[in-house]
């Protein structure tokens, strides 16, 4: 019964008992340790049973119905706590190979790390919009402590502008969320879609789903609100900065499938009002992005600014609202978080071992390392959507998509959006790999091990690749459920919600359903 | 159909041979070579076991991902297995060269294993049966090519040219996926069935793929991947770059194979589209404009590299325009007739040339003929081979060459369209260009081998067995085939026997037996080809006066390493401002667009209205001495003033919410502001004290309108929400509103009636939450997972703190931090420009100086901590509860610590208070695992009654050990802050 909260659950006393001990590297270590490794293996089982068993709901404090808060864990919400708890697990073996130093290990970072890994699997988890805010402030609160970790003056400051716009976008939330109450009486997502359904078309509506894709859009760093995004990221810790990079900004994405699969579904405000809109956002963050890349010198702000662009192609997915375009933009989504976080691996493994990604001072790195180069290769390559690798299937997926629901703008700028990847990806491996050995210090010391540990994550986008056909399927099992609500709402609400869905929509010319011809 | 292994085996050892080089412990230099060469000799065996047993039947077929029509699915039919023999029997070949060639100690593990994987993909472009497979091996094909052009990658050129081959690929290969996507999408998409991009459905159902407008979008999208894999004109700009790889890349990949991937899809396209008038446009202007840039190139090359890259393309062109002639044939049922031929002939001789070079280029040193001379004497055999090469290049009779060349220049005389432009146009330029052909074939067959050495510092040697078998066997094929077609052209046509490629019978290639126009035509390229290459000096003069040298590159140039970086430049600096206020007051305006968006759109604010009907005058009056409070601060630049002045509107909300009756949050901002102007004040003079003003008073316009038209958005929507009457009706039947169930639910057990469930179905959930104090009940029972993630923010929060100063404390005990501090400090803005305040500061509140502070401070926390204990206990049922009570204690902790010296009191100025933090999380999570552990949902509650003495039958709740975890959190979180700050001193 309380099953779906043991990935919120087990971080939180993770963290609880690693503060008990904290001056002690080696029992933090343990603690953080047994939780990472365990994290992923109930995640993938509960990503199994959810398949099989359905969406499942844990009512707090036994309150009937939705008088408590509730969470519900659907297929989406599975598959996304299963990359988070991956990347957590990653993250776990990168630290302890020597990807923090000493002093930055022992200070906190494993319960911060692992307090992060709680807000997000909470927010992947909640059905409660008042809850989902609460879970935004634990990820923005423990992401700014570890932004500002290590306590240096470029860190602090962008961790100060960081910590202040979010602020700014968590107080819209905030004000979202009594809003919503106040129009709707209401903060379960289940009942407040029922609510918006049985109100019918209102303005009200419009008003609130605009105010939380402003949210989660700022949360998710689209255009034109992703400024606080490329230099945040890049000070995070480095044995944490793969998460950063791969989760945080997805939680606002995920966010945004939700609602607008949910709640949001009036068909002529969708049409009219929020389709053109998220499609407009998606195509200028994914162009916006790519161009920032271009424009950057260091390893890790050119990725940082790809997250963005590639955040774009999530966002075009759920502009073009089709079941399908919907499980590519999920597959994409499961992608990138392996890929972009094997990425930040691999330029923290290039910062702990020559001291500096700036891709000014090293180069030719080939020669030394070139067990890194292949990996990086392999994700960059990926990233940039080059098949069989993982990055093609779900952005040729929105292509598909995209053709036959004619966004050929979008189309158009998704394909370059890939060519100009491809292009700021080699003109990393051009500069960083390529080249004269040139290092910073020689005598800087040599670090081999945390390469293995991002070897694991690059054979897990590997799988991704071979596995694509089934996890396709699984995308679209996905997918399929976000797009005909039915389980959701059932799940939450029972049989009754999915009537007065039903009553509801029967005279407008919504698709209720969205089960899919292709398997 | 039955799986064919062989056929999955043969795709694959080169792959599994690849990935031997990662895995192998790399300590030899030589065994690359060797497992190279196994490896390709296991393919090639795999290869004749498939030619000898029925290949056309040989299939292997997995789905992989049905909605978007890709299989793994590969084939073998006539062009699949007539360049599957081109890629492994040209690969075994060049890496036996390779072996020689490649310095040993030159990374062969990278070298020898990347060509490998190219071999792979290139086999897998070819014998894909599905496109978008088909695909997949091109991208590879490109990604290979860029590591082998880039292996010498300390020289910048070769970085270049790998990248802009890489690039202009790349770009193609995105062509190519958007037009096969949009086949796709025109067939029908996924209802099109798993099959519909298999080549052979494709076929079949061409007639939904051409015919309108967007169908030619896609075509010329497909062509497009094919013209930048195979440099035609205005992409042939990369292959001559590409020409900094080692010379068995350029002769693999960049003559024999990979470049003809282009063409392999020409052949593929051409039953679907050969009948549309563009495929003749396009293909045979390409084709043809292609040639004659690439001829008169050659011609002018001094590098013999450059000389046969640029033959290259032009024969590339070559193929390219005969595609193009082929235009018309189909309807006919006309086949294009041994298109394949060609491109057996270019492979053998290119490949043949190249690798020569490359013995040249080692034995002298220099590839410029302008350096070389009277070679023939010292590397005989690789002259006579090289002028046997040329001669096959100008289609001189009795090679393989003039075969070839001669069905080319019969189609051009016999092209099928009424044009008159490209019925004539397009042959005089195929001859014009086969000119060019002919004049640099003599520049590479006669300039570097006649005469006399025009370098003496050059002193050449002939290559040895292993470097001249490979261009030898190759030269060998030329002339047999040249001398004996049907030796040649028999077991090709017994391979090529698929539908598409059937031989016309009618054409005859015996070349002696009839004098015809062709001949002549031939003869006449042949004198004028070698008058050009008399005269070819001059077409340098007249190539400067035109001067433009290679404008397409130089456009790639301009858009890729200049335009685009610049362009990004530009408007990343003009987005991402380093400044936080541009940064915030980007925000604003995106939430103002956002929300006026909506609302203009959806018609929300003709919603607003004011009607209220007792209109709130003491909320108003507070509101705006809110804003008065603001404005005074606004308006002075010292940090303290505006501290103070900004310090009424947190007193002035908790009258707010005293005036709407929830003493609970009033309470709790009292407290949160004293415990914030706490921590302010221990911070503030470590602050600037003086705000500065913006030089110019305009600079503010325009954030303060964002700041009104914000605050004006906000209120509107805080208007709208209140409004809504639509949150008093139950959802369904039966139910009540969320507010109302709170009320029937906050409850004393003991209170509880029967009766109360009545309006709800769900009555028999109806229970209490064991307290009276709604505000409590909702904090620790109805929304405790919500207090349980807030106060998680808190500790989270604490401990970032606490982790930011351990690194403090750290840092000061190195003598390098003491020096930069007090340089700091020196550099402090001082308060009000006069000397400094913080000294002041630090007096009043840290050096103990006031006693009557003192003595009261023996009294008064002590009473503070007693209403603490009241509150808590209280809270279920009053106003109260553990987060009040938790800042309270803090209050009565802080007054001590303002009041005494670690001296006088070193147990609170020691103590660990961020264990509490920890301790307080426990409780309140371990609240509710006790529930689980009870098998119900996390965090229920319960509760019972027991004795206690002196006070008598008490309620004791769960959701008492809960607060008591919200309590201890509270206190450690604020406590640990105005410790730390406090004796940071």
């Amino acid at each position: 019964m309380n099953a779906p909260l043991l990935p919120i659950l087990l971080p939180l006393v993770g963290a609880i008992f690693c503060l008990f001990g904290w001056k002690s590297l080696g029992y933090q270590r343990v603690i953080s340790g047994i939780v990472s490794i365990a994290l992923p293996i109930i995640a993938i089982c509960q990503l199994f049973f959810i398949r099989a068993e359905g969406v499942q709901v844990v009512r707090m404090g036994m309150w009937p119905d939705v008088f408590g808060i509730v969470v519900t864990v659907d297929l989406l919400g599975a598959i996304m706590i299963c990359l988070s708890a991956i990347t957590q697990c990653v993250s776990w073996f990168y630290i302890v190979a020597g990807a923090a130093k000493p002093d930055e290990e022992r200070f906190l970072l494993h319960p911060l790390f692992l307090l992060l890994g709680t807000g997000v699997a909470w927010a992947f988890s909640t059905g409660d919009i008042f809850n989902l805010f609460v879970s935004f402030e634990i990820i923005l609160i423990a992401s700014y402590a570890l932004i500002s970790h290590s306590n240096e003056k470029t860190q602090l400051r962008e961790a100060f502008k960081f910590v202040v716009l979010n602020v700014v976008s968590s107080a819209v939330f905030l004000l979202s969320a009594g809003f919503a109450y106040g129009m709707f009486g209401t903060l379960n997502m289940a009942e407040v879609a029922v609510r918006i359904a049985q109100a019918g078309p209102t303005p009200e509506a419009t008003l609130l789903g605009t105010l939380l894709l402003f949210v989660f859009g700022f949360k998710a760093a689209l255009f034109p609100m992703f400024y606080w995004l490329p230099h945040s990221y890049p000070k995070a810790p480095i044995g944490v900065v793969a998460y950063f990079s791969g989760i945080l900004t997805k939680v606002g994405v995920y966010c945004l499938y939700r609602i607008f699969t949910l709640i949001f579904r009036d068909p002529v405000a969708m049409s009219e009002w929020f389709q053109p809109l998220i499609l407009a956002i998606g195509g200028g963050t994914m162009l916006v992005g790519v161009l920032g890349a271009l424009s950057q010198m260091t390893f890790r702000r050119i990725l940082s600014f790809h997250i963005i662009s590639q955040i774009g192609y999530m966002i075009f997915g759920l502009g073009v609202f089709t079941p399908f375009a919907l499980a590519a933009g999920i597959f994409y989504i499961i992608h990138h978080i392996i890929v972009k976080a094997s990425l930040f691996l691999v330029a923290g493994c290039v910062v702990v071992n020559e001291g500096t990604d700036n891709l000014k001072k090293v180069s030719g790195l080939l020669k030394v390392y070139p067990g890194l180069a292949v990996l990086f290769l392999l994700s960059a390559l990926s990233l940039a959507g080059i098949p069989p690798l993982s990055g093609f299937y779900g952005k040729y997926g929105l292509i598909v998509e995209g053709l036959s629901e004619r966004h050929y703008i979008y189309v158009a700028i998704s394909v370059a959006t890939g060519l100009l990847t491809l292009a700021s990806m080699m003109k990393i491996w051009r500069l960083g790999f390529w080249g004269e050995l040139e290092r910073v210090d020689e005598s800087h010391p040599k670090n081999t091990k945390v390469i293995y540990a991002t070897g694991l994550l690059v054979a897990v986008s590997l799988f991704v690749a071979v596995f694509s056909g089934w996890l396709f399927k699984l995308t679209t099992e996905a997918a399929d459920q976000l797009f005909s609500r039915d389980a959701y709402i059932e799940a939450v609400l029972g049989e009754r919600g999915v009537e007065a869905l039903r009553s509801q929509t029967a005279s407008s010319k919504e698709v209720a359903t969205g089960d899919s011809a292709w398997y | 159909m039955q799986q064919s292994l062989p056929l999955l085996a043969f795709l694959l050892v080169p792959f599994i041979g690849a990935a031997l080089f990662l895995v192998l412990p790399k300590k030899s230099d030589r065994l690359p070579h060797l497992l190279t060469m196994g490896t390709t000799m296991v393919a090639l065996a795999l290869l004749t076991w498939l030619t000898l047993n029925n290949p056309a039947e040989q299939r292997f077929y997995v789905e992989w991902m049905r909605p978007i029509g890709l299989n793994f699915s590969l084939w073998l039919d006539g062009p699949a297995l007539f360049f599957a023999w081109l890629v492994t029997g040209m690969g075994f070949l060049i890496f036996l060269y390779a072996g020689w060639y490649m310095d040993p100690k030159d990374s062969p593990w990278r070298f020898f294993g990347t060509m490998l994987l190219f071999m792979g993909a290139m086999l897998g472009v070819v014998i894909s049966k599905n496109a978008l497979l088909m695909f997949f091996f091109w991208e590879l094909t490109s990604v290979s090519s860029f590591i082998l052009i880039g292996h010498w990658h300390e020289k910048a050129t070769a970085r270049a040219g790998a990248l802009q081959a890489l690039i202009v690929t790349g770009a193609g290969g995105l062509c190519l996926m958007s037009g096969i996507a949009g086949w796709f999408w025109m067939m029908g998409g996924a209802a099109a069935g798993p099959d519909a991009l298999e080549w052979d459905m494709i076929w079949a159902n061409k007639g939904a793929i051409t015919g309108t407008t967007a169908s030619l979008v896609f075509m010329i999208l497909v062509l497009l991947g094919g013209f930048t894999k195979s440099a035609q004109f205005p992409f042939h700009f990369w292959l001559p770059g590409a020409m900094e790889a080692p010379t068995p890349v350029s002769a693999y990949l960049h003559a024999a194979t990979m470049v003809k991937a282009g063409i392999y899809l020409f052949g593929r396209l051409y039953p679907i589209y050969a009948d549309e008038p563009m495929w003749l446009f396009l293909l045979g202007t390409a084709g043809t404009v292609t040639m004659l840039i690439g001829g008169f190139m050659a011609l002018l090359s001094n590098d013999l590299k450059q000389l046969l890259a640029h033959s290259t393309v032009s024969q590339l062109g070559l193929i390219t325009a005969y595609y193009g002639f082929g235009h018309g044939l189909v309807e006919t049922d006309h086949k294009l007739p041994l298109d394949l031929l060609l491109i057996a002939s270019h492979a053998f001789f290119k490949g043949a040339l190249f690798m020569l070079v490359g013995i040249i280029d080692h034995g002298a040193h220099t590839r410029e003929w302008k350096r070389l001379g009277g070679l023939l004497k010292v590397m005989p055999i690789t002259a006579v081979l090289t002028m046997i090469g040329c001669a096959s290049m100008a289609g001189v009779p009795l090679t393989f060459g003039f075969v070839a060349k001669e069905l080319f220049l019969k189609a051009s005389l016999d092209l099928h369209t009424d044009l008159g432009i490209f019925k004539y146009g397009l042959p005089a330029l195929a001859i014009f260009a086969s000119i060019f052909t002919a004049a640099y074939c003599y520049r590479m067959a006669i300039s570097p081998f006649f005469g006399k050495p025009r370098d003496p510092e050059v002193h050449a040697h002939e290559g040895g067995f292993l470097a001249l078998f490979s261009p030898g066997l190759l030269i060998g094929l030329c002339l047999v085939g040249g001398l004996y077609v049907p030796l040649i052209e028999g077991p090709l046509s017994k391979l090529v026997n698929s539908e598409f490629y059937g031989l016309d019978s009618h054409f005859k290639f015996a070349f002696f037996h009839h004098v015809d126009k062709l001949l002549w035509i031939a003869v006449g390229l042949f004198s004028i080809g070698f008058a050009f290459f008399m005269v070819g000096g001059s077409f340098e003069k007249v190539y400067a006066t035109i001067n433009s040298p290679a404008p397409f590159r130089n456009t790639y140039r301009a858009i890729f390493d200049d335009g685009l970086p610049k362009f990004a430049k530009w408007l990343t600096n003009t987005v991402q401002s380093p400044s936080l206020s541009r940064n915030a007051l980007l925000t604003f305006v995106a939430l103002i667009l956002f929300v006026g968006g909506a609302a203009f759109q959806s018609g929300a604010f003709p919603k607003i209205g004011l009607h209220w009907e007792n209109p709130p005058v003491l909320a108003f009056g507070i509101v705006v001495l809110i804003a008065v409070s603001v404005m005074v601060m606004m308006t002075h630049r010292v940090s303290l003033i505006r501290l103070i002045a900004l310090s009424p509107v947190g007193l002035l909300v908790a009258i707010y919410f005293l005036v709407y009756k929830a003493p609970d949050l009033a309470l709790t901002q009292i407290l949160v502001e004293v415990v914030t102007l706490l921590v302010i004040l221990l911070l503030l003079f470590r602050l600037p004290q003086r705000i500065e003003r913006p030089e110019k008073r305009s600079k503010l316009v325009i954030p303060a309108a964002v700041a009104i038209a914000c605050g004006l958005i906000m209120g509107a929507i805080t208007f709208i929400g209140s409004e809504s009457t639509l949150r008093n009706q139950p959802t369904f039947e039966g139910w009540p509103t969320v507010s109302e169930y709170y009320v029937q639910n906050s409850k004393h057990p003991h209170e509880l009636h029967e009766g109360d469930s009545a309006e709800y179905p769900g009555a028999a959930n109806l229970r209490a939450g064991g307290g009276k104090n709604i505000v409590n009940v909702i904090l620790v029972d109805f929304r405790g997972f919500d207090t349980l993630g807030e106060i998680t923010v808190l500790g989270i929060a604490a401990l970032g703190v606490f982790t930011l100063l351990l690194y403090n404390r750290d840092r000061r005990r190195s003598p390098e931090w003491r020096k930069e501090r007090r340089a700091e400090v020196h550099s402090v803005v001082t308060f009000g420009g006069g000397p400094r305040q913080e000294p002041v500061v630090r007096e009043a509140m840290w050096d103990g100086g006031s006693l009557i502070l003192k003595e009261l401070a023996r009294i008064i926390p002590s009473l503070i901590l007693v209403f603490a204990f009241v509150l808590f206990m209280a809270g279920h049922n009053a106003p109260g509860g553990g987060f009040i009570a938790g800042l309270m204690a803090s209050v009565a902790l802080a007054v001590l610590f303002i009041s005494f010296r670690k001296s006088e009191i070193p147990e609170l100025y020691n103590f660990k208070f961020m264990q509490l933090i920890p301790i307080g999380l426990l409780f309140a999570v371990g609240t509710g695992l006790v529930a689980i552990a009870l098998g119900l949902p996390f965090l229920t509650s319960g509760y019972t009654y027991i004795d206690i003495p002196f006070i008598g039958n008490s309620e004791v709740a769960s959701a008492m050990a809960f607060d008591l975890g919200v309590f201890l959190t509270v206190v450690g979180v604020t406590m640990l802050i105005i410790q730390k700050f406090g004796s940071e001193q």
